[in-house]
């Protein structure tokens, strides 16, 4: 039986003030695994979205990850899960295998199709998607994951340890990728009302 | 005077710097910058235009709206391939891990607990006393190796955390300002988080002491310890705390962590240098398998290289391995430590009063046992 809280025990925080140190140190943290599913996997889906592009899909990594970390309890979840995450998208891209239903991850039987009824609609989406698409891909690897983390939630400090950027470097490197990101988008568009 | 970068410019935006990224000074030098350059004021328009379009066009890429199952259902799939692993796996012994490295940041320093240990084996004791643990913590352990095997990792939690708590008030005073700044939020009733709040003199952010909710009350016995705890010993954890930037409040949003049973705050001048001229990078505790727990001190070797200082206490290895002797201890320790000694490293393990002390880095053997001598005898 799973249990929906789990406690660690340990941590520590500390800050610096001039020759001063200062120091919290928690004793016993419970993590509610159902609130962080909660709080966590719609920016998980949304992360992932833009590695797959494809939400059912992104939706059955997420959720895979989270099966994983209910199996797992790891000490820092957030992180594991993205990490974890992240690693079942590009794994999946790496075999190509993009078939849907056909791998055993999690799917929701009660969870229905996302897709939009309208074709118009789902046409419409999908380019949007795939300018998108392009723009990052225009971006270095590291830049590109600095923004998608930090369009998932991520903090600096998180990001820095997640990437091994200094937490000085982050900004400048969400910088440099948004003003990438920007360009290349705006190029996409111009090339379509071009070919348009 | 110089101006700011693009990327402080962001930080700014991303509001970092007040989420304490960036470490005080700085974040005020950029926003007093900001207020008195009116061309990077410009500048700081014109990046606020680009944010807001970059995050647009990732705006263009949500998934919408993606039905996800209930977390009952992902926790009976969890359920059918096996429960979590084993307990010690989250203390697994990684010397490059991410783990090790998240914990590292900001000067994730090191608990008190080990505050506690660590001042005691890497800091001279001024006052030559054993270090004293009290008898609530005492009946404590025992009651928790008295328990059912299944509740053990729980127990044993439970008493390290306890025993943080302990460690800071009676191992570790240096760690106590003479203003005596030490609280004890695990200990404050949870209708008066206020109290709790106004008395103390440490800049955690107020956020912070918002998501600190008590669930479980410690013993009493650990406040009436805090509270008797010296305020006017030497000591305490040395050297500069290198990117000591983070809140408290970061680190519990990053993991997830919904409630928090207890918070000590402690506040403390810096002491004498555990190993004199090398800064910090950081402090972390580690549950090796097999052997028990153990305090961490990253150093910063001069070329930026870690030197890693274990410390390891008697009582904590005899209660983790109850069967190995104590002339044992020395040979097990250099057996386990070498193991995973990385390449071109070597490795100095030495007994001392209390414990054991094992020094690994990238340095030639007779440095690092010159090193080691230094600690030894305190600077």
């Amino acid at each position: 039986m799973q249990e929906d809280r789990t406690r660690t025990s340990l941590w520590v925080g500390a800050q610096e003030e001039g020759s001063r140190l200062e120091f919290g140190v928690r004793l016993s943290v419970t993590i509610d695994w159902a609130e962080l599913y909660r709080e966590t996997l719609p920016d998980l889906v949304r992360f992932l979205h833009r590695k797959v592009w494809d939400p059912e899909r992104a939706r059955d990594l997420a959720q895979e990850a989270f099966v994983r970390a209910l199996r797992e309890r790891p000490d820092k979840p957030r992180a594991w899960l993205f990490t974890v995450a992240a690693n079942l998208a590009r794994d999946e891209a790496r075999t190509a295998i993009r078939r849907k239903r056909h791998l055993t991850l999690l799917h929701s039987e009660s969870a229905g199709r996302v897709s939009p009824d309208d074709p118009a609609d789902d046409l419409e989406r999908e380019e949007r998607w795939e300018a998108v698409r392009r723009a990052l891909r225009e971006l270095g690897e590291r830049d590109r994951e600095v923004l998608l983390l930090w369009d998932a939630g991520w903090d600096y400090g998180e990001i820095a340890e997640e990437t091994g950027l200094a937490v000085g470097a982050v900004g400048t490197t969400l910088a440099r990728a948004r003003r990438r990101l920007v360009e290349a988008h705006e190029q996409e568009e111009g090339s379509n009302v071009a070919h348009h | 005077m110089s101006h700011i970068t693009d990327g402080d410019l962001h930080a700014y935006l991303d509001k970092a710097l007040d989420a304490g990224a960036y470490g005080p000074a700085e974040a005020e030098r950029i926003r007093a910058h900001l207020e008195g350059c009116a061309a990077c004021a410009q500048r700081l328009d014109a990046e606020r235009a680009l944010r807001e379009r970059a995050t647009g066009i990732l705006e263009n890429a949500d998934p919408g709206a993606v039905p996800l199952a209930s977390f009952e259902e992902l926790k009976a799939r969890a359920a059918v391939t096996g429960g979590p692993s084993d307990r010690t796996s989250k203390f697994r012994l990684s010397w490059r891990s991410p783990y090790a490295i998240g914990l590292g940041w900001a000067a994730t320093i090191a608990l008190a607990l080990w505050a506690g240990y660590s001042v005691k084996d890497f800091a001279p004791n001024p006052s030559g006393r054993s270090p004293v643990v009290s008898e609530p913590m005492r009946a404590r352990e025992a009651a928790a190796a008295d328990d059912q095997p299944g509740e053990l990792d729980r127990k044993n939690d439970q008493a390290q955390a306890s025993e943080v708590e302990a460690a800071a008030v009676t191992e570790a005073p240096g760690l106590v300002s003479s203003e005596r700044a030490v609280r004890s939020r695990a200990g404050a009733p949870a209708a008066v988080p206020a109290e709790v709040v106004e008395d103390q003199d440490v800049a955690i952010d107020p956020a912070v002491r918002k998501e600190v909710a008590p669930a479980d009350q410690p013993p009493a016995s650990s406040r009436e310890d805090f509270a008797a705890a010296p305020s006017n010993e030497t000591g305490g954890v040395a050297g500069r705390v290198l990117d000591a930037r983070k809140t408290l409040e970061q680190e519990l949003s990053r993991e997830g962590a919904t409630a928090v049973d207890g918070l000590l705050l402690l506040s403390g001048e810096r002491g004498s240098a555990d190993v004199p001229g090398l800064d910090i990078r950081r402090i972390e505790t580690v549950e090796l398998p097999g052997i028990g727990p153990a305090t961490l001190i990253v150093h910063v070797l001069p070329d930026g290289g870690d030197l890693e200082l274990w410390s390891l206490s008697n009582s904590e290895l005899a209660a983790a391995s109850p069967r190995t002797a104590p002339e044992q201890r020395v040979a097990e320790l250099a057996a386990y430590f070498r193991n995973s000694l990385p390449l071109r490293w070597s490795m100095s393990v030495q007994e001392r009063s209390g414990g054991y002390l094992v020094a690994r880095g990238p340095l030639p053997q007779d440095e690092l046992d010159a090193l080691m001598e230094r600690v030894l005898d305190g600077g």
